[in-house]
């Protein structure tokens, strides 16, 4: 049976590709050093641009799946959400200064975007057990 | 109860030369009484459904007065007029009526929900739609019921809170013969429960429903026997 | 009865709904997130005005090819330079003088995590009237030697290390934020700065060969009372030799002017949006209420009073505007509270975000003033419904 597409299964994989894209081309962390080299903060932005990717994979994958393994999915995002959020200054250093652009921008910009996906994730799975007990 | 107008009247201003008043209804003493079905039918543009709306105290007239029982409606405030409308006099109005983004259930509730919460009136509801035969449509949205349906539905929300008084306007319009049969046993039925029916139609069909009839032409009322 | 009808009714009409959020949104993003913005600039020029303390500040001649004496506070990079420690002593006998204190600038180089250097300054626990009172909001300690005062804007917790020039040197506090380059500096006594300066001179790091003991950067002058601050400034230009002394007021005044300026343009653009918005909002409702006076015509059959009607009209505007400001302001908070630091350096400008009981404040009156506006845009359509001739609306249509 044909799935009518929600608001939700469209937000999600665009949010999910906003993070990835974002971090790629518009709040990524510091540029290289005046040597070539880069600083710890890199790494931070690309393990969110991984991070980013597999959530956009699994936003896309959990249009296809039928109503009870979506709740898997969201749960999936939640945690992607979590682990992303704490890439950038928690598992990953970032520079020193607060003013530096990878605490400034890069940081906050992952943090806002995560929690909307996790509040979305979190959303489309309680409106699926709602769903599920009045049918 | 019993729901009676002494004299009363309705003119219009008219823009037009010539009268500088166009009458609607020529004055006219009505009464309904409960237990019984009143007709009044004439062409359009007779003056019924003004007659209606004056009874169902919608419509001030220009004199005379409209008594529930000993109350003038149209000597008091337009809260408690509204109230004692709510509470005693049930309208089925012309057309449809219902409004789209409640359920069938939702829009049958809403009278006994404008002056209170309204759960009480809950298992009548439910009852009124089992009655009206719609009882499996409840949860549906009124886009998705047919023309019989809605009239129906009109009339269970008309009878929700037990008025003493219904008065349809036109409640057969547009309906199939099926349909039509159905409304007015349906009407018919109210008025054996006890309340004071009145019809305003050009169907020739509802004769055999009524015990009184009235014909309209050109505003003046008049009594068939 | 009439909060559940509303409510039905905006979720009945989803895309109209969403349309009339949006601008309510709109309304709310604006006045909150510009007053945001108009708080955090005078907050964060407030604060520096209070970290400032002096009246005149007096620094090397030379070091005016390194920078502009006037943006010092707003400064990007850090800097370094010395004069001889016995200018304080001149500078304090100069008529109207009433109090001095020198400060030891020290720049560190580019460590291996960043490649920005830190600011460092050292200051004279006995003299020091500037640096201390700022301390006392976070520490109330004396500062020891090997021990620094981190600037708000510098990632390093309390009790951490930072090593400069091989010196290990202990984090005591944090100091409070100013919103300008003063954050992202570290502060320490004398002492501690004489050895720094010392052990970069060892390293070759430093691009002068001075004695620690006997340098000074600059020189925090407080006018006496009943003296003229620009006539102490010009006394010292002219008298004291090989120095530039500025008033630390005018470092403000540019400030203060870009501020004012700023909130100026942020105030027009909120007024431009509102007026669009409550113009758009009051048509759009009008329209959307005259398309459903059937509607209202059935409610007054069933016995709906005029005046309810009228609370049912107004109370679908509040409720869609009361919704779409709650969004505007979140979003608006989104905008601002995480990016501040982003803001602070794209603006140049001192920028300290309010406190969590002023913004909710500031939020809560933007909610009650979209709350007016829905209640205004609705007064006309209420009206009209009000005063509706039911049995006229409920002829129309049916012939």
């Amino acid at each position: 049976m044909k799935r009518k597409i929600g608001a939700l299964d469209i937000l999600l994989p665009a949010l999910c590709l906003a993070l990835a894209l974002g971090v790629a081309f518009v709040f990524g962390p510091c540029g290289p050093k005046e040597d070539g080299g880069y600083m710890t903060c890199r790494w931070a932005g690309r393990a969110v641009l991984g991070l980013g990717i597999a959530m956009t994979a699994l936003a896309l994958i959990r249009l296809l799946l039928p109503r009870r393994a979506r709740l898997g999915a969201d749960a999936g995002l939640i945690a992607c959400a979590g682990a992303a959020i704490a890439m950038p200054g928690t598992l990953i250093h970032l520079c020193m200064m607060e003013s530096m652009r990878c605490r400034a921008v890069t940081r906050p910009a992952v943090t806002v975007l995560c929690a909307v996906i996790a509040a979305a994730a979190l959303l489309d799975a309680a409106l699926q057990i709602r769903r599920e007990r009045q049918s | 109860m019993k729901l009676t107008a002494e004299k009363i009247t309705k003119e219009y201003p008219r823009l037009r030369a010539g009268s500088n008043y166009f009458t609607a209804v020529q004055p006219v003493d009505f009464a309904l009484e409960a237990g019984r079905v009143t007709e009044i039918t004439g062409r359009s543009g007779s003056g019924k459904s003004t007659l209606l709306n004056m009874l169902a105290g919608l419509l001030t007239p220009t004199a005379g007065r409209v008594l529930l029982d000993d109350t003038d409606l149209y000597a008091l405030p337009d809260g408690q007029l509204s109230r004692l409308r709510n509470r005693h006099i049930g309208v089925v109005p012309q057309g449809q009526t219902a409004l789209q983004s409640l359920t069938v259930l939702e829009n049958v509730l809403l009278p006994a929900q404008l002056y209170g919460d309204g759960k009480a009136a809950l298992p009548r509801a439910r009852h009124l739609l089992e009655q009206m035969g719609i009882a499996s449509l409840a949860d549906v949205r009124p886009k998705e019921l047919s023309g019989g349906e809605l009239r129906r539905m009109a009339i269970a929300r008309a009878l929700i809170n037990g008025p003493a008084v219904l008065l349809a306007d036109e409640p057969t319009g547009d309906l199939d013969d099926e349909n039509t049969a159905a409304v007015l046993g349906l009407l018919r039925d109210t008025a054996r429960q006890g309340a004071a029916v009145l019809l305003v139609t050009h169907e020739a069909e509802a004769a055999r429903y009524a015990d009184e009839i009235w014909h309209m032409e050109a505003g003046a009322p008049t009594r068939w026997e | 009865m009439i909060g559940r009808l509303c409510w039905k009714n905006l979720k009945g009409r989803p895309g109209r709904t969403a349309a009339m959020l949006l601008l309510a949104g709109f309304l709310s993003f604006s006045i909150f997130g510009g007053s945001l913005m108009i708080q955090s600039l005078q907050k964060g020029l407030g604060g520096l005005r209070a970290r400032l303390g002096a009246d005149v500040i007096v620094v090397p001649s030379s070091a005016r090819s390194q920078f502009n004496i006037d943006d010092i506070l707003m400064q990007g990079s850090p800097g370094y330079f010395y004069m001889s420690a016995d200018i304080e002593g001149k500078i304090a006998a100069r008529e109207g003088v009433e109090r001095v204190s020198s400060q030891v600038y020290l720049a560190s180089v580019t460590a291996s995590c960043c490649s920005a250097s830190v600011q460092l300054i050292g200051f004279d626990p006995e003299t020091d009237f500037t640096i201390q009172p700022w301390a006392e909001e976070t520490y109330g300690g004396a500062l020891g030697d090997g021990e620094l005062l981190a600037g708000s804007d510098v990632s390093v917790p309390v009790s951490g290390v930072m090593t400069f020039f091989g010196v290990d040197c202990h984090v005591a506090a944090k100091l409070s934020k100013t919103g300008s380059t003063l954050d992202s500096a570290v502060y320490a006594n004398r002492a501690t700065l004489q050895a720094l300066i010392a052990a970069s001179e060892e390293r070759g790091l430093n691009r002068y060969e001075v004695d620690p003991d006997r340098v000074i950067s600059t020189v925090l002058v407080k006018v006496a009372e009943g003296y003229d601050i620009e006539a102490v400034k010009n006394d010292i230009n002219i008298h004291v030799r090989k120095v530039t002394a500025a008033r630390a007021s005018n470092m403000i005044s540019g400030i203060a002017e870009n501020l004012e300026g700023i909130s100026r343009l942020i105030g027009l653009f909120v007024a431009v949006i509102w007026a669009l918005c409550l113009v758009i909002m009051m048509i759009a409702f009008t329209l959307l209420m005259q398309e459903r006076k059937k509607e209202f015509a059935v409610l007054r059959v069933m016995g709906a009073a005029r005046g309810r009607l009228a609370g049912l009209v107004t109370a679908e505007a509040v409720l869609l505007c009361l919704l779409g400001g709650c969004a505007g302001i979140a979003l608006a908070a989104l905008a601002v509270f995480p990016f501040s630091r982003a803001i602070e350096g794209a603006l140049g400008l001192p920028f300290v975000a309010p406190g969590g009981g002023r913004a909710l404040l500031l939020a809560l009156l933007s909610l009650a003033a979209c709350a007016a506006v829905g209640a205004l845009i609705s007064g006309l359509s209420a009206a009209r419904i009000s005063r509706l001739d039911t049995s006229l609306i409920l002829r129309e249509g049916n012939g």
